[in-house]
């Protein structure tokens, strides 16, 4: 997004200094045209001047008239000449007639040289030729210097004006976009907040109305709509939870105490007994499905209550391998766990927990004898990657995908003590904390990667979490 | 001992009352959460078990009231509602410990034991155990037994201390994950009774009175025979 900001700001620099280049461009057009109608018009005016003092007294007049503007007042840059038929200079300001290249009726243009401080300087002139009478030629015209000169300043000032224009460009763009980056950083975090549970929390407002305003708007009265949702979605879920619990409860209470009952009326009672203790194995399979359910559930519909925290990997890992290494090796099996350490986890720990232990738990129990189950984070351009790899049957590839979906269950898994739902609710706890579990293939054996957004330890600043990657 | 149940399923609270009768308490039963506080503050009970949603005046109300009062009796919140933010909920409110229905009776006896205990013992927890001829040092971190030195890794230690502690009473597999794990979830294979065979290899084995006993159905209590 920075290098947004400056890719915009560049990009309205460059427009205002083509279009400040086109304009002067235009400008030095039409300005040119007009001096070039003004000087044809003042040549004429000129030129009609002197041919009538041709028509009152002749050459003499001519030569009058050309002297008077010798002496008295001169058009600036004026240029005359009057040839007899010889081409000899009769009066004017020019030494010889000029070579000329082609003419536009009366209109000719030519360059003379003309010594000024001691250097020859190039000039061009344009200028009128007449025939006043028999022999005669006239010669009215300007030096077009000064026309020149307009072009190179146009130039310099085009060039001037495109790098104040840029400079100033580039400073209000990259100012602007800096506001605008601070507006969206800000809505930025606030969402990073709500989406990591806070439903309560909204984007915020900066009270000047402007279209940020009008859209942080528009998201807040969604937000408001999602946790009144989420808020019924919760009640709802715990009374279901309370409805289904409490006969459950007093179901395993009575079982409890018919057993006792059936204890103590002794061996006649066998068959009761063994009834009775399958019954409540039921009850607490029913009890475990439920909970796992439920727990799945909370994590899909992000209505766990809790406030996230900062989970050090290495150190739950760590606990969770120990925790099963017995197991492992009473199963004849290697536990290997390896965990860089500092990598944290803005979660829920107990949530967490349960979703690695759910891996585990998988693995091992698809694991044969002498196999290898190995535990290891990883990390990654801000995200971390508990893996879960074992070296058992695996899961056929078009069920990989299916299996972490949610209450989604495998056709041929094997019936087991547990809930059944173990990977479920690890990609749903996964799911919680913005992140995914996949499934993949271990050749042999199955991976299992849970893939989270990397959280900073407690105390870090909140800042530190890196808000954009443009 | 005398136990106050508040729970208004008059089924399950006849089931709890001839229970807890049976394992030996004095139980009074109050069928709301008005009639539980009051007789809460009109008597002197060793321990509540409370349940948490209740007419009139919830669980949790109730303990806060009480804590508030200056009353410490240890009390047990019973709940449908079984998350782990019910239970922090459930523990903030002054809770002692927090049980989920539907439980296994042995649980909620286990439980109930151990938290009588905890309101009798010393503020001060003792830093040297014994048990017939073991001795752990827990500053030390060593255990002997017929001056035999145990070894024990830190986990099986932490597992050894949380039993020797409450010594004579039941310990429930979830007690043991919550108490030396700090797990509030239910693994689904047995993992806690591998660590306690191991335990029981390395502490009784070669010994002809083993100190570590299964409780069937119900989990493992530590007792010199």
């Amino acid at each position: 997004m920075r290098t947004s900001a400056l890719r915009l700001s560049v990009v309205y620099a460059a427009s205002f200094a083509a279009a400040l280049v086109a304009l002067v461009f235009v400008i030095y057009l039409l300005t040119t045209r007009y001096i070039n109608t003004e000087v044809d018009t003042v040549i004429e005016r000129d030129a009609l001047g002197i041919l009538e003092a041709y028509g009152r007294s002749g050459t003499r007049g001519i030569v009058g008239e050309l002297d008077l503007r010798a002496s008295t007042f001169s058009r600036i840059n004026a240029v005359y000449l009057l040839t007899d038929g010889e081409g000899f200079v009769i009066a004017g300001n020019l030494p010889a007639w000029p070579l000329m290249s082609g003419s536009d009726g009366p209109w000719v243009e030519f360059e003379i040289e003309l010594r000024e401080g001691g250097r020859e300087t190039g000039r061009t002139v344009r200028a009128m030729v007449m025939q006043p009478g028999p022999g005669l030629r006239l010669l009215v015209g300007t030096d077009l210097s000064d026309r020149r000169d307009l072009g190179q300043r146009f130039a310099v000032a085009a060039g001037i004006g495109t790098l104040l224009v840029t400079l100033l460009a580039l400073g209000i763009g990259y100012r602007q976009s800096q506001r605008i980056l601070a507006r969206v950083e800000a809505v930025s975090r606030s969402c990073k907040e709500i989406v990591a549970g806070n439903l309560a929390g909204r984007l915020p407002l900066a009270g000047d109305d402007d279209e940020f305003d009008a859209l942080a708007g528009e998201v807040n009265g969604l937000l408001a709509r999602l946790s009144r949702t989420t808020d019924i979605l919760r009640t709802a879920l715990h009374s279901a939870a309370h409805d289904l619990r409490s006969p459950m409860h007093r179901m395993r209470l009575r079982m409890e105490q018919a057993l006792s009952t059936a204890n103590s009326a002794g061996v006649a009672d066998r068959a009761e007994h063994d009834t009775l203790e399958l019954l409540l194995h039921d009850v607490d399979h029913m009890q475990r499905v439920l909970t796992a359910l439920l727990q799945i559930a909370e994590a899909e519909s992000g209505t766990v209550g809790a406030r996230p925290e900062p989970v050090a990997l290495d150190t739950m890992l760590g606990e969770l391998g120990e925790l099963y290494q017995p197991q492992a090796e009473q199963q004849g099996i290697a536990l290997a766990v390896t965990c860089e350490p500092g990598r944290f986890v803005l979660g829920h720990r107990q949530l967490l927990a349960q979703a690695v232990a759910n891996l585990i738990d998988n693995a091992l129990k698809f694991t044969p004898p002498g196999g290898r189950v190995e535990l290891r984070t990883g990390a990654a351009g801000g995200r971390v990657v508990i893996s879960v790899a074992d070296s058992g049957p695996g899961i056929p590839a078009d069920e990989r995908t299916r299996a972490v979906l949610p209450f989604v269950r495998l056709s041929n898994a094997p019936p087991r003590d547990g809930s059944g739902l173990g990977l479920n609710l690890a990609a749903a706890v996964a799911r919680l904390h913005g992140g995914s579990l996949s499934l993949e293939d271990n050749r042999p054996g199955l991976v299992a990667r849970l893939d989270l957004p990397e959280g900073a330890p407690l105390g870090a600043p909140a800042g530190a979490i890196t808000v954009d990657r443009a | 001992m005398q136990l106050l149940l508040i729970e208004d399923d008059r089924d399950a609270a006849g089931y709890l009352v001839k229970a807890l009768t049976e394992a030996g308490y004095r139980v009074d039963h109050a069928a709301d959460g008005r009639d539980g506080l009051f007789q809460a503050t009109e008597h002197v009970y060793d321990g509540i078990v409370a349940d948490r949603m209740l007419p009139y005046l919830d669980g949790l109300t109730i303990v806060e009231i009480l804590r508030k009062q200056g009353n410490h009796t240890p009390v047990l919140i019973l709940s449908a509602l079984g998350s782990v933010d019910h239970r922090v909920e459930g523990l903030r409110a002054g809770g002692d410990d927090y049980l989920t229905k539907p439980f296994a009776l042995s649980e909620l006896l286990a439980r109930i034991e151990a938290l009588l205990r905890r309101g009798q013992v010393a503020p001060a927890p003792e830093m040297k155990l014994r048990l017939a001829d073991l001795e752990m040092d827990v500053l030390a971190r060593t255990v002997t037994r017929a001056g035999r030195r145990i070894e024990l890794t830190a986990r099986e230690f932490k597992l050894f201390e949380y039993l020797l502690r409450r010594a004579g009473q039941v310990v429930t597999r979830t007690m043991l994950l919550e108490g030396v794990w700090d797990l509030h979830f239910d693994p689904q294979t047995n993992v806690i009774d591998v660590h306690l065979s191991r335990l029981r290899q390395a502490v009784d084995k070669g010994f002809d009175r083993p100190l570590i006993h299964t409780v069937r159905g119900a989990g493992y209590t530590v007792r010199a025979e």
